[in-house]
């Protein structure tokens, strides 16, 4: 008898961190892809993966051309239906509660090329107006990231008068305005002049450190190497590694960087 | 040569080629199939007038005149247009300028393809007159020489284009900006659709297909004939070529077009490049002060931000908004340019017309009519995820419902649609005198017919967008579901229509009204409830 009522004890405790939200904090997975499969026609580009993606750390999203990782960040991100699982974002379900999934994540895209007829700052401030994000509080970041990514003075002017690494600028700085749970961006430095491509990367450890997550595609392997705590690589649809970039070097000892093990890893797949 | 000829193949695929077996290429066949059959008609006039004239009167020399001039009207027309944005703004010059060739090759490259454009315009006018004029009994010495001067008589003046637009581009900076040139050329095309519209009016009782008399109004005025000539000063020369059999006359020609060209080619080396690699999309004010944008509810963001890009995009402002409001603003002018329209006003004053007819109603009619007819015209519904292009996955992956967001969307298509029949009431109000409240009823009529013909516009753009495009005119021009959105407006009109020459209801139009209006509201409803998620599913398929 007491060790049912121990149980039915452990039971609500669990219960309530899962209503709570402390289920999200430091450790728990903020994006959960179970059983995902996509295809176009007759070529499968996901087969079934199952990948969960922690809070507090920065995970690498690699993988060759027509691996499946943009399909896969479109399925992340609503844009595409899956054809069978199911992906949640913040415990919340993209399909069955997409508006409350969307708002737990910013995504940077890998075309900057958006809304080139608005300025930088129309651009910002709709992105804020979507996510809700109040005058005060969108002024202050506003201001403060149009410093630091060194756009202030640009950021009155069409979008379609800036270059590339400006364009994806204002992108990056729309999305920390919204300061989302969950950071998705895809190819985020290219463009980027060196100040900005290392501010990015200090902006991204420290939301990771404060207990978000972000997750970022790229095929610069050096960067991933020094910013990555945890590797997805991806290859022909399917999940060829998913964990660590300690655990995957440690795999591979001979493998002196993270290029050579990838070109291993999915020269074999 | 060699790498003339690279070069131009290069330009000519990259403008012209079509892929015959891909769907798009397909559908560009459909689309100039169906231009071509719109045109028809057209050619068909051409030559009837030309025939007339030739058999006529004989005045071949005049008549060929004549006939060169028009042409050379509608290739300067069309050159001042394509000139720009095949030699300034196209994307092209930087790719092939890092190539090992001269850029004189390149601009002769480039002046081909503008060339093969302006000859195949042409061949509209020349082919109906050249065929007029072998019917009308030219010898085969005539007809060949006529025949050779087709690829020269439109040189002339498509050289005289470049070198106007080389120099003005040179020493004038304000049209180096895309947006602006595309801009203030779009207005001037509404201005001079608008002009003809009403000179066609103030020429009342003229019938083109009567040619004795448009040359009797040109024996008259002289001057007129010899403006053009003068304005096009190789015409002449080619015209006594063929009617007088003249060596000299073709030598001539053949002079001009040579100066011409020269002057286009040293144009070209020592002013072109310089002013062409500075040309620009849009340049940068640099405003330093950051304003405070307040926030707003994310409904009225959405759709100012729409609104924006409709109007700022000179492509979708020309072709979507210009082009809805420009059918009334002729019908306007037309209406103001008809000389009896005092005599027509004065007639109708003295009538109490509201005893004749429910007023309310058949303005509540017309209102219908006129929303199904112009508000199908501006095409903003039609091409609302079209417009997106490859950006369209930015709707699906914000946190905004998508309902909402297709609300903000055909809102702009309605309000346009609605403002288009707005300006309708002017011309109405010139001829009728009745109290303005009445006009609530065809504003009701208008808004109803409005809102069916764009949520139906939207759910066929939706259905098929087409994203796939390299430039925002690519967006809305060959764009089928536009021709789509008008054929279906033209569908509900004959149905709406055709129960009183059928039935003969116009005892019973007061029920009819109220049964078809419930119909539509009824269709509108459905529209609303089950077309976000249908076109959802599509958009999702289509990514």
């Amino acid at each position: 008898m007491n060790l049912y009522y121990i149980l039915v004890f452990l039971n609500m405790i669990l219960w309530f961190h899962k209503a709570t939200g402390f289920y999200q904090a430091g450790g728990f997975f903020m994006i959960e892809i179970n059983h995902v499969s996509k295809t176009f026609g007759t070529k499968k580009a996901v087969d079934d993966i199952t990948v969960t993606i922690p809070t507090g750390c920065i995970t690498g999203f690699i993988g060759p051309n027509g691996a499946g990782k943009t399909t896969s960040i479109h399925m992340m991100t609503g844009v595409l239906q899956p054809d069978s699982g199911s992906i949640k974002l913040n415990g919340k379900d993209i399909s069955k509660d997409p508006i409350n999934a969307k708002r737990e994540f910013g995504l940077v895209p890998d075309n900057p090329d958006l809304f080139l007829r608005l300025s930088g700052l129309e651009y910002i401030n709709f992105m804020a107006d979507i996510y809700h994000i109040d005058t005060a509080t969108r002024d202050a970041r506003i201001k403060t990231l149009a410093e630091e990514f060194e756009i202030k003075d640009a950021l009155n002017d069409r979008m379609s008068s800036y270059s590339h690494g400006m364009r994806q600028k204002a992108i990056l700085i729309a999305t920390l305005v919204i300061d989302p749970n969950i950071w998705i961006l895809d190819e985020p430095m290219t463009g980027l002049d060196p100040a900005s491509s290392y501010l990015l990367k200090e902006k991204m450890k420290e939301h990771a450190h404060q207990g978000n997550t972000v997750i970022f595609s790229t095929h610069v392997l050096e960067v991933a190497e020094r910013l990555c705590d945890k590797i997805i690589i991806i290859d022909h649809g399917k999940i060829r590694y998913d964990g660590t970039l300690e655990d995957l070097k440690a795999q591979y000892p001979e493998k002196e960087s993270l290029e050579d093990v990838f070109l291993e890893v999915t020269k074999h797949a | 040569m060699h790498d003339l000829f690279t070069l131009t193949k290069l330009l000519f695929k990259a403008n012209y080629k079509i892929d015959i077996h891909s769907k798009k290429g397909k559908q560009s066949l459909l689309v100039g199939f169906f231009v071509f059959l719109c045109i028809l008609p057209s050619l068909a006039m051409f030559y009837m007038f030309f025939h007339s004239a030739f058999s006529t009167l004989n005045l071949d020399l005049m008549i060929l005149q004549l006939g060169f001039s028009i042409t050379g009207f509608l290739v300067l027309w069309i050159a001042l247009f394509m000139f720009p944005s095949v030699f300034y703004f196209s994307n092209d010059l930087n790719h092939l300028l890092v190539l090992p060739v001269s850029p004189t090759m390149i601009i002769f490259a480039k002046f081909i393809i503008v060339y093969i454009s302006l000859f195949l315009t042409s061949l509209f006018v020349t082919i109906p007159m050249l065929a007029a004029y072998i019917i009308a009994g030219a010898n085969i010495v005539q007809i060949l020489a006529f025949i050779i001067q087709l690829p020269f008589v439109t040189l002339a003046p498509a050289f005289i284009v470049g070198i106007f637009w080389i120099i003005v581009f040179r020493f004038i900076p304000f049209f180096k900006n895309k947006d602006r040139f595309n801009l203030i050329t779009g207005v001037i095309s509404i201005i001079i659709a608008v002009g003809i519209g009403a000179a066609s009016g103030l020429v009342s009782g003229t019938s083109v297909e009567d040619p004795a008399i448009l040359l009797s109004m040109l024996q008259k005025n002289p001057e007129t004939l010899s403006f053009l000539t003068q304005l096009f000063f190789n015409i002449p020369f080619a015209t006594r070529a063929i009617v007088n059999i003249s060596i000299i006359d073709l030598a001539l020609h053949l002079v001009i077009i040579c100066i011409t060209g020269g002057l286009f080619y040293l144009c070209s080396k020592y002013l072109y490049l310089i002013s062409a690699t500075n040309a620009k999309g849009s340049v940068s004010k640099r405003n330093k002060k950051l304003k405070t944008i307040r926030q707003t509810n994310p409904f009225f963001s959405y759709l100012k931000i729409d609104f924006y890009k409709l109007m700022r995009t000179p492509a979708y402002f020309s072709n979507c908004v210009l082009s809805g409001l420009v059918a009334p603003i002729i019908m306007i002018v037309v209406f103001m340019a008809f000389p009896e329209i005092n005599d027509a006003k004065t007639a109708l004053a003295s009538i109490e017309i509201t005893q004749f007819i429910n007023l309310p109603l058949w303005l509540y009619l017309g209102g219908l009519i006129i929303g199904f007819f112009f508000g199908s015209l501006n095409g903003i519904s039609a091409t609302a995820f079209s417009r997106e292009g490859k950006n369209i996955s930015f709707m699906l992956y914000i946190p905004f419902d998508f309902s909402k967001q297709l609300a903000a969307k055909v809102s702009l298509g309605i309000f346009f649609s609605v403002l288009s029949c707005i300006l309708l009431l002017i011309p109405v109000h010139m001829f009728l005198t009745y109290p303005i409240y009445y006009d609530i009823a065809y504003l009701f009529g208008t808004l109803l017919a409005s809102l069916l013909v764009n949520f139906l516009a939207l759910l066929i753009d939706g259905i098929h967008p087409k994203t796939n495009w390299e430039d925002e005119t690519s967006a809305i021009k060959n764009n089928l579901n536009v021709v789509f959105e008008f054929l279906a407006s033209w569908a509900i009109i004959v149905v709406v229509c055709a129960p009183f020459f059928l039935f003969n209801i116009f005892n019973h139009l007061i029920y009819y009204t109220i049964f078809v209006s419930i119909i539509f509201i009824l269709i509108i409803i459905i529209m609303y409830i089950f077309g976000p998620k249908l076109i959802l599913r599509y958009l999702k398929k289509g990514i």
